[in-house]
Formats: structure tokens, sequence, C-alpha cells
């Protein structure tokens, strides 16, 4: 009779945390990163260590790693089928390029590019002169640019007229925009001081009036693209307070929010001002989503600036 | 590389704007829109798909943007599907985990498929994504 026999059955031994090698090798084909797959597998053990409980198989470990590594991957930029209805979908990228801007980009991108030389004579060029051209052209404007975004425009607009001076705007147009923009703290981050006028619903041309003096450096307007004030409301026509602006030597900046460049046909509604209106009533510089900031001739002696955008 | 994209984009504005994919979209005929969802329906139908959910066709507004133009509503043509054996938000996840990831929006109980933002080479696709979606 040996003595093994008579032995106590030993308590099952706790499954011993795999090395970070061996789960590695396992997961050779996750679909993110090498680097990444290591800083995921050597934090799940750690966790394992420091938790003290049961570790798992091998295999349902690996697997759950796995998991965590493929939802990684899920959020990669990649594309989707917007069935969404929304024709310019923020969260879904706004605007699909056209195959030929597309090609366009892609051509560029592999490659040199004439980005700051004038191919005509050689020397140091101007950075977007056929883009401002033709964009000028399609709002009607005489001058335009390009920057990220309108805040982005807004920005630099306001530090370079209106730091340290006062910009003119309603009560109802001190907005938030997406990603967390307002206009306050855009004026403060630009070194305007913002000086409101009007209320609410309510803004007439004489709050404007009152308000413009010695330190007046700016009026802006600020149009309610997301959002909507109904009912009792009132707001200075745009041409009225470029004419003030004109009087006082200041300039006049509107802020139209998004690139419409065109009614979208006779049977869709939409009120909102495009580009060339909005310079025709003598508004000095524009502004709208993929911007455009532009400078005309007669900026220099301040009687006007014309500015304007392209379709977000 | 932006630039080069926004210069050519610019080049299709002034013929009209016919190329841009978002004007295109903008002048897209609700009929048109209803004949390729009407396919779409009528394919899922032949591959049995009716069997793991209820498909219909109908009318809902399409919109040009949320943020900046939240009230520009555009009729336009869904496709509407009930799944039988999962809840909608199951079937949504389903939607986006596949090859081809896939967001249409619920409203009324259905999922609907608005084919206004879906490019007409994508209805193929859109269709094989429903099949899988629904298994």
């Amino acid at each position: 009779m040996s003595r093994r026999a008579d032995a106590p059955t030993p308590a099952p031994s706790p499954r011993r945390i795999p090395q970070v090698d061996r789960v590695l090798q396992a997961l050779a084909d996750a679909p993110v990163p090498r680097p990444l797959v290591a800083k995921a597998v050597r934090a799940e053990l750690a966790r394992l260590r420091e938790s003290g409980g049961e570790v798992p198989e091998f295999d349902a470990l690996a697997a759950g790693i796995r998991a965590d590594l493929e939802r990684m991957a899920r959020r990669r930029i990649m594309p989707v089928i917007n069935a969404t209805g929304v024709i310019i979908h923020t969260n879904l990228g706004r605007s699909p390029l056209s195959p030929r801007a597309a090609d366009a980009a892609r051509e560029v991108a592999a490659s040199y590019c004439n980005l700051e030389i004038d191919l005509n004579t050689g020397k140091r060029g101007p950075r977007a002169g056929f883009l401002e051209a033709c964009l000028a052209e399609l709002c009607q404007a005489e001058a335009a640019t390009v920057v990220n975004n309108c805040a982005a425009a807004l920005v630099l607009i306001l530090r370079h007229f209106a730091l340290g001076k006062e910009v003119i705007i309603s009560r109802g147009e001190l907005v938030e925009i997406g990603g967390g923009f307002r206009i306050p703290e855009i004026m403060a981050a630009s070194g305007a001081r913002l000086r409101e006028v009007g209320a609410t619903n309510k803004t007439h041309l004489d709050d404007y009036r009152r308000a413009i003096g010695p330190d007046t450096g700016m009026i802006l307007k600020v149009h309610k693209s997301n959002f909507y004030i109904e009912g009792f409301t009132a707001e200075a026509p745009p041409q009225d307070l470029a004419t003030r602006a004109r009087e006082h030597g200041s300039p006049f900046v509107s802020c139209l929010g998004s690139g419409g460049r065109r009614r979208p046909g006779a049977r869709r509604s939409s009120t909102k001002p495009l580009p060339g209106e909005v310079l025709a009533r003598g508004v000095c510089r524009l502004l709208q989503r993929r911007q455009i900031v532009g400078q005309s001739r007669r900026l220099q002696d301040h009687r006007g600036q014309s500015e304007a955008t392209l379709p977000g | 590389m932006i630039m080069a994209a926004l210069e050519t984009a610019l080049e299709y504005l002034e013929n009209g704007g016919a190329e841009v994919a978002t004007i295109a979209m903008l002048a897209a005929e609700p009929e048109n829109l209803k004949a390729r969802a009407e396919a779409v329906a009528a394919r899922l139908r032949e591959s049995g798909a009716d069997a793991d959910a209820e498909i219909a066709v109908g009318e809902a507004p399409s919109q040009i943007g949320g943020g900046t133009l939240p009230r520009s509503a555009i009729p336009s043509a869904v496709l509407a599907l009930k799944p039988n054996g999962k809840t909608l938000d199951q079937f949504a996840e389903a939607l986006r985990a596949g090859e081809n990831p896939t967001i249409g929006y619920v409203a009324d109980g259905w999922m609907k498929f608005d084919f206004r933002t879906v490019f007409e080479r994508q209805d193929r696709v859109l269709e094989e994504t429903i099949i899988k979606a629904l298994s």
C-alpha cells in the first residue's frame, strides 16, 4: 500500500498569472499596433496581480484583452454609410469630398507642391492665391482667405482690429457654437472688450448708436445659426449697422457661421443669409464655416472690408 | 492638401456644383430616392430578410445640417425596418459593428435609412449590412 494513496487530495493550485510574452503571442494578430497590445496586456496582468482574485483560463484572458483591443480599433477613422438623412452631419465628418477633390488632395499630399513658390517667377509667392481668387468670386467679395473655422477667423479679426478696444454686440448674439466656443470667451482670448447692447430678444439700432464711442473698435453681428428666438423680437438691420460703423470709421463684421453659398431650392426654406447678399448690404467682413477672412483695398481707409467663405 | 481639395471644389462650384457630393444630395429627387429604397426593400425580401424584420418604404424629411441649419427639412424617402428577434438598440449596434459601419436613425419604433445621404454606389453594401445585422 503506498502512502500516496492515503494522502489527502491536494487543493487545486490557483492558476498562475501567465507570462506577458505568451499573451502577446496569442494576440499577435490583434488589429492595433504592437506597443498598444503590449500596454493592454501589461495593464490587465497588473490588474490581476493587484486584485489577488482568481486568474481566468488563459484563453478567456486573451479573449477578454482581444475584445478590448478590437473595440479600440473600431475607434480608428473609417468610412461609414450615413443613412441618417442629415446631409452635413457633424458627427459623421460633415461634407464628403467629391472624387475629383479627394484625388487633388491625395496627389498633393504624396508629393512636394508649390505651396509658397510662384511658378511664374520662381520667387516666393502667396500661399493660396488661386484659392482666394476663386473664393472671392464665388462669394462676390473683394477678397477672401481660408482658415480652420469661424472661431479661428473671429479670433484673428478681433485680435487685428479690436485689440484693447470695445466690440459692440447684441445680447441676443452671445452664442455658444460647437466645440464649446463661446463669443465672450473668444473675445476675451482675443484681447477685445465685450460691449453688450440690447436685450436677449430685442436689440435696436439705437442701442448700438448709444454704445458707439471713442473706445469702439468694431461692431460684430453673429448670426443665430444653431438656435432660434421667436415671438417678441427685434434686431437692427445689418445695412444700417454697416452705415453706422462706416460713419464711425470702424469695421462691421458679420459672422454667418455656415457655408451656404446659395439657396438650396425654391421649395426648401432657409432664412439664412448668403455671403453675396450680406456683402451687398455693406458688411465689412463676413465669417463662415471653413473660413475666409478677406481684406480689400477699402479696408485700408476703413470705409469697409469684405470677406467670405466656402461651403462647409 | 486641404487647399488642393478646396481649389478643386471651387472649380466645380463655378460649373454649377453638380459634382459636389452635398449639392448632388440636396438636389436628389424624392421619387428617385424612393425607387432606390424600394429596390433595396425588394432585394431584402428576396433574400428572406422579411422573416427577421418587418420591411417598409416610406417618406420622411432629410435635413441639411444638425447644428447650423436645424430647421431645414427636405422631403425624402426611407427604408424602414422593425426587427423581430432583437431590439432597435441591438440592431443599431449590429449595423455599426460590421465591415461597413452604417448609421440610420430610430423614429416611431422603426429603424430608418434615408437614401438621400446614402451614395447610390453604397446601396448593395447597405443591403448586405442590413442582412448581416438582422441575422
